[in-house]
């Protein structure tokens, strides 16, 4: 760090002399610096100054959310997919411990995760439908309705798992062969505990879909008031 | 040089009152001699078989006579022919043309020849000789007050009345109605038009010297004289006006003067009282050439133009003509020819000569210019002169001889680099091949960027990118155009610097390479400057200090202070940093930065190489 130190303090105000150096000197300089510089780069996580914190709803911001470039979607593509994987990777941890289900993404009240006050960055709009985008490929997210950019489910639990999950508390509460209506699912009073507690009705029916595809469930249409149900077999 | 004074002892057979301005001239010489060339005389044309009459009177001595018409005068010479013999021959005549008042054609009718009138008299003031001629009985024809007492403005033709006794305008003067000054161009011959033409106009005096006063029969229509009742007749409408009125009661028409307020200047101005001389203050001469073979409408012609051009007035010089001139102010005085100088011809004349003022400065300093270049390509030839004569003196170092210093030499050498290139320009003749010539070129110009091989050696390179002055990065336009102005001769075409930019690393040391920004701009750079020396130092520039909490940032501007890039250049690089820096060894943006922050701020990349298990 020290000889970093000393390099950067000579270079930062190159004088005549310097560049007057013979051709030599100068490629010697430049080996010194790369070298430095893979040093540093090496370990440029464990050098940024930059530090985690914690919010106000107790989650803990890793600290390249106080990088303020972070809030920019980088030109650089190769730089770009990396920033757009840890954004995923962050929404959906977020999303999780706050069980967010929906992101609107024109709504007045942005996510605290999306708008750093201390640093004044926010990931705007147009930077997040495409980080959006990118989560929707990979199954973390969908638009719901479809075909539209404004409204994004996300998947910080994939249909999937969210079947298995629904699947494996109607085994362990003996509910299989037993008709129940969607919002005994989500809201019932068995269901309170559950982490599908108030799953959107959007990702449920997904979950359902996906057990009646492997068969272990039978979608009933609802007569009235009484909504929508479904038969575990 | 003035006019002879026409003499008394006229030939035999012509009146004295018609040839009072003839001289005779001396028997036996040719035209040709008489013909004074030291004051511009010129001969014009001659025509024959003319006959003579004074007024209306044939003159038989001169009845086949040779009339020599020159730019100043008018020579008759009487044919000798074999039936007279020489001592009968009539002498000579000429008259100088300054002294016709008028002239008058006459086609011919029936049996009747073509006739040419003069009216011939003495020149009033403008006359050099009027001075000398006060004395004689000679008149001075008062030309102006005849001309009905006032002078007509050549613009818009108001007659101006003339102020007291003048015969003359006041210098200076202008017209009452639009202004313009008093022209002098319109006298003599130029107001013939406004006077009448009429045969009876013309007919000379018979006796004059006996005619009493006031005169009974009224020959000329412009002088008038007062009737029985002293009234005055207006030459417009006829209606007898009072003498006392200087215009026409009815129609405005200036009236003639009376005979008695003109004897009254008159007398005053000749200093001659009596109605007699008065009188003859009024006579003109009139002479007739009878064409009997032809030619008068020629000999018209030329006589007019003749008058018109007035050669005498500026080739005599006399200082009554030299003022006469600068009366009429500068734009009418065009080449030695005096015009008129008003209405729309005076406008074109304007336009004409400033015109011509400008067309002559404008071919002047091109002249300058032209001169110029001469002496440049002269100072070029100068200095590769002195160049080569250095190269050649250090070459031969001769023990002994006294050698120009090294330091001297450099100096030399280095304001000859500041004129132009040291060397002379290597033009595609002096090389075989192309490639060579690229070579050539490339060697050129790495010397004008990095300076001459053998200062390298001594440590002491300058050039346009090393050495005091020296930049390290350098549009390529402007490379051309630095190098183009450097060969001053043989230029050559963008293309060809683009062509020879892969030889030019190995002619230059540093080594310069060309680089192609995101812009598509096209630079050369030393090795300073290079994409990964410029991004070390920027990254280690950012490198977080201990007592640091935030990353390090920069703004474009900042940048290009830091690297002393001007600031077009500067953007570029980082654009490049931005774009070319892999896996965390570029630069990241922060689009979300105030204005009041310096716009974009630029850090290094720790997005890259963030752990995703750390998220």
């Amino acid at each position: 760090m020290s000889i970093n130190q000393i390099s950067s303090t000579s270079f930062t105000v190159p004088s005549n002399q310097e560049i007057s150096i013979s051709t030599n000197t100068n490629i010697n300089d430049k080996q010194i610096n790369q070298n430095e510089f893979t040093n540093s780069n090496s370990n440029s996580i464990t050098t940024t100054p930059l530090r985690s914190i914690k919010g106000k709803n107790g989650f803990e911001y890793p600290a390249i959310w106080n990088f303020p470039p972070f809030f920019t979607l980088q030109p650089n593509t190769s730089t770009l997919l990396h920033q757009i994987e840890i954004w995923r990777k962050l929404i959906i941890k977020y999303s999780k411990y706050q069980r967010i289900f929906e992101i609107i993404i024109d709504s007045n009240e942005l996510e605290e995760i999306f708008e750093n006050k201390k640093i004044k960055r926010k990931l705007l709009n147009p930077s997040l439908k495409r980080i959006l985008q990118e989560m929707s490929k990979n199954g973390e997210a969908a638009p719901d309705p479809p075909k539209q950019d404004n409204r994004y489910l996300i998947y910080w639990k994939k249909p999937d798992e969210w079947a298995d999950l629904i699947y494996n508390w109607i085994i362990d509460n003996g509910l299989n062969s037993s008709i129940m209506t969607f919002y005994e699912i989500t809201d019932g009073d068995l269901s309170h505990t559950t982490e599908f507690y108030e799953l959107p009705i959007p990702i449920l029916r997904k979950a359902l879909e996906n057990l009646v595809k492997r068969g272990k469930a039978q979608l009933l249409e609802g007569k009235g008031e009484i909504g929508e149900g479904v038969r575990f077999l | 040089m003035s006019h002879r004074t026409p003499a008394s002892g006229l030939p035999n057979g012509l009146s004295a009152d018609y040839w009072s301005t003839w001289i005779p001239i001396r028997k036996g010489s040719s035209v040709s001699e008489s013909v004074d060339k030291d004051v511009g005389e010129q001969w014009i044309g001659s025509w024959d078989g003319i006959g003579l009459y004074e007024g209306n009177n044939k003159i038989p001595l001169y009845q086949s006579i040779t009339v020599h018409l020159t730019n100043h005068r008018l020579i008759l010479i009487p044919e000798s022919t074999p039936s007279t013999s020489s001592s009968s021959t009539p002498s000579s005549l000429a008259m100088y043309l300054s002294y016709v008042r008028q002239t008058e054609f006459y086609a011919g009718f029936m049996r009747s020849s073509a006739k040419i009138t003069l009216t011939l008299g003495q020149q009033t003031t403008s006359s050099p000789i009027a001075g000398q001629e006060t004395s004689t009985s000679d008149p001075i024809i008062p030309e102006v007050s005849q001309n009905s007492g006032g002078w007509t403005c050549n613009i818009c033709g108001y007659v101006n009345p003339l102020s007291g006794n003048r015969t003359t305008p006041m210098p200076g003067s202008k017209c009452g109605l639009c202004g313009i000054p008093y022209s002098t161009s319109q006298s003599s011959v130029s107001a013939t038009p406004s006077r009448s033409h009429t045969p009876s106009n013309s007919v000379p005096h018979k006796n004059i010297s006996s005619e009493s006063s006031p005169p009974s029969s009224q020959n000329d229509a412009n002088i008038s004289t007062p009737n029985q009742d002293g009234l005055i007749s207006c030459p417009a409408c006829t209606f007898l006006n009072s003498p006392l009125l200087p215009n026409c009661e009815i129609c405005s028409t200036p009236l003639p003067k009376s005979t008695r307020n003109s004897s009254m200047g008159k007398s005053q101005n000749t200093g001659l009282g009596g109605s007699s001389n008065l009188v003859e203050s009024l006579r003109q001469d009139v002479v007739r050439l009878s064409f009997r073979k032809g030619g008068e409408k020629e000999a018209y012609k030329k006589l007019k133009a003749v008058l018109s051009d007035k050669a005498w007035e500026r080739d005599i010089g006399g200082s009554s003509s030299l003022t006469s001139k600068l009366k009429r102010g500068t734009g009418d005085v065009v080449d030695g020819v005096p015009r008129s100088g008003a209405g729309i011809d005076g406008i074109l004349q304007q336009i004409d000569l400033n015109s011509k003022s400008q067309s002559s400065q404008v071919s002047e300093a091109f002249a300058d210019l032209e001169a110029l270049m001469l002496r440049a390509g002269e100072m070029v030839k100068l200095a590769q002169n002195i160049n080569a004569r250095l190269t050649t003196q250090l070459a031969s170092n001769p023990a002994g001889v006294q050698q120009p210093t090294e330091e001297e030499t450099t100096m030399i050498r280095s304001s000859l680099v500041q004129l132009g290139l040291a060397a002379p320009a290597i033009t595609k003749e002096m090389m075989r091949d192309e490639q060579r010539y690229h070579q050539g070129l490339a060697k050129e110009l790495g010397e004008l960027l990095t300076g001459r091989i053998s200062d390298r050696v001594q440590g002491g390179g300058e050039g346009l990118m090393i050495g005091r002055n020296g930049r390290g990065v350098i549009a390529l336009d402007e490379v051309w155009g630095l190098w183009m102005r450097a060969r001053g001769v043989s230029l050559l075409p963008p293309s060809t610097l683009i062509s020879i930019l892969p030889h030019v690393p190995t002619h230059t040391s540093p080594t310069i390479k060309s680089l192609i920004l995101p812009s598509s701009l096209q630079v050369l750079h030393t090795p300073h400057y290079s994409t990964p020396a410029i991004l070390s130092r920027t990254l280690d520039r950012l490198c977080p200090l201990d007592s640091d909490e935030v990353e390090k940032s920069f703004t474009s501007l900042e940048f290009s202070d830091y690297e002393s890039l001007p600031i077009g250049l500067a953007k570029e690089f980082i654009e490049i940093m931005e774009k070319t820096g892999d896996n965390g060894s570029g630069l990241v943006r922060d689009d979300q930065s105030g204005l009041g922050e310096g716009g974009v701020r630029w850090y290094r990349d720790i997005i890259s190489e963030w752990p995703l298990d750390g998220v």
